[in-house]
């Protein structure tokens, strides 16, 4: 059943087994499992809720509607701007629809790194499989590119490096192009239209529009959440499972304003962010990035430049109001820039971060409660991402682009090859590059020493009594691809703990 | 060869530009201050932006598309919707950058006059924000930023601004894509 919290002004009280705090990847299939388990599950979205007859394809109404803090979230200095989803469903109604399985060598150093040896690969199987039928993953077949995804492909293949098709979530893709601003056709394999579908058949209660304050604690126990509704009411959740899946950034935010952050100093620590910019090649022909499946193709020719971290080449589309904005200049040059999108093409370097170890971040709380990322590139990473935009700039001119251009706020635009040394000279100074993150992890890493983790192997907040976490925060570091497959396999492992645990919690 | 040039024009205009005065006296106002005092009331038509805070919005907005026609578009109310929904710690910051740049001593220090932002000449204006766009000082950067990314995201966003960028609009409901014109590219900077 969904209710519309948000309609609701006067004050509530419910009761129920499990609380869970997100509807989106983690919290959804979180919710999934544990009803089918036969918990009595109440779920709480922030956001509202929203279904194709909402998505109209306009980024003016789109992207406040589903993106965190009507799409300005940024970092503190406001280097990166922050794209991460809100509303039900969370990050996988505005999913660019790729999937990934995380790498076996991350696997290994995540278990390494946190002394949990459950987490090496072959303990994934199981899940990713799930996950794999549930969401329908296939294959792109190769007449399904458009213009953007097929220069990448020749630019790469020219070059010979190592480059394919990707995998992706959908069953009947109109290849509008749109997939970023929800998908209008139910074509894209969200969470509402899978796990949380299954969730409310099996009796989970949805509360949409209600955003969560705190956890309840008593001692060291927790007991249930408070809300507040869109309309002013108070909405308390009594549970004595409550399972946190904001995302990385809201999650740790959340635990921090439950006053959990003296016991746990390092909540919102260990916060990656997959550190992204463009290259954007300028091609005689049409490209018309903004139409077509936004991502079909990548290169993973330098995934591994030093132990196993470096970057991945992957495309974007080019909504008008988010490309603008992202790229040089501004005024009269702007414009210039702005009259040729239908003839770029844009490529993105997705840096797998902490190359020099775990980076200087940390998720803070503004005055009003709000979490705000604190995050400082790191030497190795910014090295990586520096390396990323020459070889994008190599990649775009072997594909035939006519100029090249960088999003430095005073363009560099780069007619031939040979100038790609150019883009050293100008390196990566923040807020004089555009960078970007759809990729928050950690911040709530799971290990097995309380000192220097968030959670257990189970998802459970050390010393905290019934309290789970199940999102992209539990990554004890950086996955490197896109997140989604990783961040719903790993939470069908934890809900089998939570039901695995659940009697006990539960008395 | 023009853009080695260019940049090393910026670099020498970086140099002159940055220096230990604006930094004292611009330090981490945008950024680090919340609150400059109690604002006055939003301008009639706005939920946020007083009408002095609108009239400097317009002036730089006008600047950054590099468009006068930005009232088509409605990008001054857009930025004022979406700063009236957001959270009370982005509206400070917002209002504490939007009280440096118009303010007198802001003109001053980027070289460019005593006068305040909306009362310089176009040419003045763009030498104000390019300096600004190309500061040794991260907080102006960072001001830069926040300013262009909301201004252009409200513009560029509105189907008034499509048909200049060569942008069809959304799939849904719109009849067979035509492909668009092909002409050479030609860019020049």
């Amino acid at each position: 059943m969904i209710r519309r919290g948000g309609a609701r002004a006067a004050d509530r009280s419910v009761a129920t087994d499990v609380a869970i705090i997100g509807s989106g990847p983690g919290g959804g299939v979180a919710a999934a499992r544990l009803a089918a388990a036969g918990l009595k599950v109440a779920l709480l979205e922030e956001g509202p809720a929203v279904g194709a007859a909402d998505f109209n394809q306009r980024e003016r109404d789109m992207v406040p509607l589903l993106y965190q803090e009507r799409g300005l979230r940024h970092t503190r200095d406001l280097a990166f701007s922050i794209l991460q989803g809100r509303a039900v469903g969370g990050g996988s109604n505005v999913n660019w629809t790729t999937c990934f399985e995380p790498p076996p060598a991350v696997l290994s150093e995540w278990a390494q790194r946190s002394g949990l040896p459950e987490l090496e690969s072959q303990h994934w199987t199981v899940a990713l499989s799930r996950v794999a039928r549930r969401i329908e993953i296939q294959p792109v077949g190769d007449e399904e590119h458009n213009a953007n995804n097929l220069a990448l492909l020749r630019g790469a293949r020219r070059l010979g490096w190592r480059c394919g098709n990707l995998r992706r979530n959908v069953t009947g893709c109109v290849r509008s192009g749109f997939c970023g601003l929800g998908c209008s056709y139910n074509a894209k394999r969200s969470i509402p239209l899978t796990y949380l579908r299954d969730a409310l058949e099996r009796g989970a209660e949805l509360f949409a529009e209600a955003r969560v304050d705190r956890v309840l604690l008593e001692g060291v126990r927790a007991v249930g959440v408070e809300a507040r509704t869109a309309a002013g009411g108070r909405l308390a959740v009594r549970a004595p499972i409550v399972v946190v899946s904001g995302g990385a950034i809201n999650t740790p935010g959340l635990l921090l304003r439950s006053g959990l952050g003296a016991a746990q100093p390092r909540i919102g620590r260990g916060t990656y962010l997959h550190p992204t910019t463009a290259v954007i090649g300028l091609y005689d022909r049409v490209i018309d990035a903004g139409y077509g499946i936004p991502q079909s193709a990548f290169c993973d020719q330098f995934a591994d430049l030093s132990g196993g971290y470096g970057y991945r080449i992957e495309t974007a589309p080019a909504y008008p109001g988010i490309a603008a904005a992202a790229l040089p200049s501004f005024g009269a040059q702007h414009r210039q820039l702005a009259e040729l999108s239908p003839h770029i093409a844009i490529t993105i370097a997705l840096v797998r971060d902490g190359a020099g170890g775990e980076p200087d971040a940390r998720v803070l709380l503004e005055p009003d409660g709000t979490p705000l990322l604190d995050y400082r590139l790191g030497a190795a990473d910014r090295t990586h991402l520096l390396h990323g935009m020459q070889r994008m700039a190599e990649l775009h001119f072997a594909a035939g682009a006519r100029r090249v251009l960088t999003l430095h706020s005073d363009p560099l635009l780069l007619e031939r090859a040979e100038q790609i040394g150019w883009i050293a000279e100008r390196g990566v100074v923040e807020n004089e590059l555009a960078l970007f993150s759809a990729h928050p992890q950690g911040g709530c890493g799971v290990g097995r020493d309380p000192r220097r983790s968030v959670c257990d192997g189970a998802g459970a907040v050390h010393g905290v009594r019934g309290l789970f976490v199940c999102d992209g925060s539990l990554f004890p570091a950086s996955v490197g691809v896109n997140p989604q497959v990783t961040i719903m396999a790993l939470a069908e492992r934890i809900s089998e703990q939570i039901v695995r645990r659940a009697p006990r919690l539960l008395t | 060869m023009r853009n080695g040039l260019c940049y090393a024009l910026a670099m020498t205009r970086r140099s002159f530009v940055g220096g230990a005065l604006a930094a004292l006296v611009l330090g981490r106002a945008a950024w680090g201050a919340s609150r400059l005092g109690r604002p006055a009331a939003p301008a009639s038509e706005l939920r946020f932006l007083t009408s002095e805070e609108a009239r400097l919005l317009r002036a730089l907005a006008r600047r950054l598309v590099g468009r006068q026609n930005i009232e088509a578009a409605g990008v001054i109310e857009r930025v004022d919707q979406e700063l009236a929904l957001s959270s009370s710690s982005l509206q400070g910051r917002f209002r504490a950058l939007l009280s440096v740049l118009g303010s007198r001593w802001a003109a001053l220090l980027t070289a460019v006059s005593w006068r305040p932002f909306v009362e310089l000449t176009p040419e003045q204006q763009d030498r104000f924000l390019r300096s600004w766009m190309r500061s040794r000082i991260g907080d102006q950067r960072a001001g830069f930023t926040a300013l262009k990314r909301i201004v252009l995201m409200a513009y560029y966003s509105h189907p008034q601004s499509w048909e200049a960028i060569g942008y069809r609009g959304p799939w849904l409901g719109a009849a067979e894509r035509e492909p668009a014109a092909e002409p050479a590219v030609e860019v020049r900077l």
